[in-house]
């Protein structure tokens, strides 16, 4: 694997990692307000 | 008089009356609907715009009265009191007018302005009642218009009530309840005082607070107790409370329910015309008597859970392969492209391994995720869900366990959130606890994709009858352990209830549908982010360190497997590969198939007998008894992390979560380790 592929790999990594972080994070603070998780949600009927 | 551009509508009623439904037919919001009581259990929020209106409709959780006992009754009562909507819809089941009364009478006795929706009435005619609805409004001085809760039928009659309501005199005609002359004479007293002592409250506020006071309701309590002249109005209560109960022998509650039934029950005279009970109604009844039968109910439960899914298996097979196809034709493709192209080895493995491999893995289990949400969602609104939430309520009851706690569980089967948060509808902190910590051993939809993988690979002839077990052992768990519970830990528990049988009815086909598809559309969904960024982060781990065999045991991954594995080798799976999948598999369930297809790859094409490279990589490293021990301990083991949140949210606090998950662990360990090492026993193996 040449550098730029490193780079590339590494640039995945982060973004990959970034998302598993923020999914986790809104998972914990908005799991009432968001229809992925619950279709039962205030926010959901108000979304749709 | 004042002409409002924006009105709100408050949605109350019975449970399963149509309030959601009525709702989403409002507003055009895709609510969940069922055929059974307590799926609403918070406000929900929508608006539309009529006649150049906005108008906010506001959905409230269902309840039989207003009496501050459960949560759904004081987010209704708090509602009309607090936020003061312009109208308050009842919707009222017209084939169980006498039972939806009750909350009539109290809403009355609120002085909510009242418009009531009578649903069902074609339901109704199939029943031995033909409702007058003239002069039912005509008695009850309320505006009463027909409903179609599921169409537009009589929207514009209904609209017309609504802003006829929000637009009239406050103070127009309206009924005097009389509760007899004992009870009107105290009753007579409070109010006098209240008239004296409070200023700005309105005659409706006097008399309901008056009522209230005198039924001991705790909230009325609360709210007195702030005021300068709360001793004196206590004692006053006191002593009518104590009059009342000299003179007719019995408790205040129990004198004013018959007295509002007694109002009901001549109300009812009135406006229900009998005629003979028709063929369906008979039809109907025969059938509970099978199916809610004490002895009968359950086994038959079995067979419909058995035959559903077998449906499903059968239904979903040619789906589930010809995706399967579309993958490995899409893996072999890109792999020759990449060779063609003369790309790096690793950019062909990140997309083959990684991304196809892991998301196609889990996108194969769309069809079989859709077949049994629809099967489900079917017999849902069927009425027949309900069947078996009355049967499972007699034998909670007589194992200990609160009967309303089956609803919550059942509920589950979809996802474990949305059934953790239908526990607001029990009554008291301990039993909402107590089924909160039993829930997620109730199969989901996402534990599913991994029962087919493996059932596939080593039960393929008893497909159905593996699953089954799984969902029934779920079940049994769940009740076990919900007994030991309220034997160990959460003592005394409360209370009677009585769980209503919703008449049967053909399913609203299109709420079906978008039920079915919200369900998908989260699977497919999760697939392209969660589990993408997953397959990702296990293909690196898989692939480093630079040098090593991509997914060998040298890998990265290979040694976290390696770790953790000692501990599974009790249970028969101690493959780093399943140890890495149980571990990712803790964010969302669906994560421990897209880890094995990542570590494995379904690149290859089938083998000679019809199976995958994926299936046999598992058979390669699984026995039959071992994959069927990681089977239920998937099935047992911690819930994902959308549980666990709304766990935390639920109870406030983070002990509960967090023995959620070492219990269900421990528990998931013990039951595949008795599988195992039984089944070692008995020469299963």
């Amino acid at each position: 694997m040449n550098l730029l592929g490193i780079l590339i790999v590494i640039l995945i990594t982060i973004a990959c990692l970034a998302y598993i972080v923020s999914y986790i994070k809104k998972t914990f603070n908005k799991v009432n307000s968001s229809c992925e998780e619950c279709p039962y949600s205030d926010a959901c009927s108000k979304k749709q | 008089m004042e002409i409002k551009s924006n009105l709100i509508i408050g949605l109350a009623g019975n449970p399963n009356v149509g309030k959601s439904t009525l709702f989403n037919t409002l507003t055009g919001a895709h609510q969940h609907v069922g055929n059974w009581p307590g799926k609403t259990v918070e406000k929900k929020h929508g608006e539309f715009t009529y006649l150049d209106k906005k108008i906010k409709v506001v959905d409230l959780p269902g309840s039989y009265s207003l009496t501050a006992y459960t949560e759904e009754e004081t987010i209704t009562a708090d509602f009309i009191l607090e936020e003061k909507p312009d109208v308050v819809v009842q919707i009222i089941d017209a084939q169980n007018l006498e039972r939806n009364l009750f909350l009539t009478i109290q809403l009355i006795e609120l002085g909510a302005p009242l418009v009531i929706a009578l649903n069902m009435v074609d339901l109704a005619i199939n029943t031995d009642q033909k409702i007058n609805i003239k002069a039912l409004s005509e008695l009850l001085c309320v505006p009463v218009v027909e409903m179609d809760a599921r169409s537009k039928k009589h929207l514009g009659s209904f609209m017309k009530a609504v802003f006829e309501k929000a637009f009239s005199d406050k103070k127009a005609d309206k009924i005097k309840l009389t509760y007899g002359t004992d009870i009107n004479d105290e009753l007579g007293k409070i109010r006098q005082f209240l008239r004296e002592k409070e200023n700005n409250v309105t005659e409706e506020e006097i008399n309901w607070t008056a009522i209230k006071l005198l039924e001991g309701d705790y909230r009325a309590e609360q709210k007195a107790s702030n005021k300068a002249h709360y001793s004196e109005l206590k004692l006053l209560v006191k002593r009518s409370i104590a009059r009342l109960h000299k003179i007719c022998n019995k408790d205040i509650n129990t004198i004013l329910a018959r007295a509002r039934y007694g109002f009901i029950k001549g109300l009812s005279e009135d406006v229900i015309g009998r005629h003979t009970i028709s063929g369906h109604k008979k039809l109907a009844d025969k059938f509970d008597h099978i199916v809610t039968n004490k002895y009968l109910g359950i086994p038959f439960f079995a067979i419909v859970a058995w035959v559903l899914f077998q449906t499903t298996f059968k239904l979903s097979k040619p789906l589930m392969g010809w995706i399967e196809l579309l993958f490995e034709f899409l893996g072999a493709n890109l792999t020759s492209l990449m060779a063609t192209w003369n790309a790096p080895t690793w950019v062909s493995s990140l997309l083959v391994d990684g991304v196809i491999g892991g998301v196609g893995g889990v996108l194969v289990f769309v069809p079989i995720i859709g077949i049994l949400f629809l099967l489900m969602a079917l017999l849902e609104d069927s009425g027949y869900m309900a069947r078996v939430a009355y049967v499972m309520d007699k034998f909670m009851h007589r194992i200990g366990l609160h009967g309303k706690a089956f609803i919550p569980l059942i509920l589950g089967f979809g996802c474990n959130v949305p059934g953790i948060m239908a526990t607001r509808t029990l009554p008291t902190k301990k039993d909402r606890l107590l089924t909160i910590l039993i829930n997620p051993f109730m199969s989901c939809g996402a534990r599913l994709p991994v029962y087919i993988l493996f059932a596939g690979a080593f039960f393929s002839a008893y497909q159905g009858w593996v699953i089954f077990s799984l969902y029934f052992l779920g079940i049994i768990v769940a009740i076990v352990m919900g007994f030991l519970f309220k034997k160990f830990l959460f003592k005394k528990l409360s209370s009677p209830f009585v769980i209503e049988l919703p008449p049967y009815r053909w399913p609203a086909i299109k709420g079906v549908l978008i039920h079915v598809w919200e369900r998908v559309w989260i699977f497919i969904k999760k697939a392209g982010t969660i589990i993408l960024a997953f397959s990702i982060i296990i293909w690196l781990l898989a692939s480093a360190p630079f040098g090593v065999d991509y997914g060998s045991q040298d890998s990265l991954a290979g040694s976290i497997g390696q770790t953790i594995s000692p501990v599974f080798r009790p249970l028969g799976f101690d493959n780093w590969q399943s140890s890495v999948a149980l571990m990712f598999g803790f964010v969302a369930k669906e994560v421990i198939v897209s880890t094995f297809g990542t570590l494995y790859g379904i690149d290859d094409v089938e083998d000679g007998e019809g199976g995958t490279s994926l299936s046999n990589a598992l058979q390669d490293n699984f026995t039959p008894l071992a994959a069927y021990a990681f089977m239920i301990f998937v099935l047992l083991y911690a819930p994902c992390l959308a549980v666990l949140a709304v766990v935390k949210r639920e109870t406030n606090s983070w002990k509960w979560p967090l023995f959620m998950v070492g219990y269900t662990t421990a528990v998931a360990w013990i039951f595949a380790f008795i599988v195992y090492q039984g089944g070692n026993l008995l020469n299963f193996g």
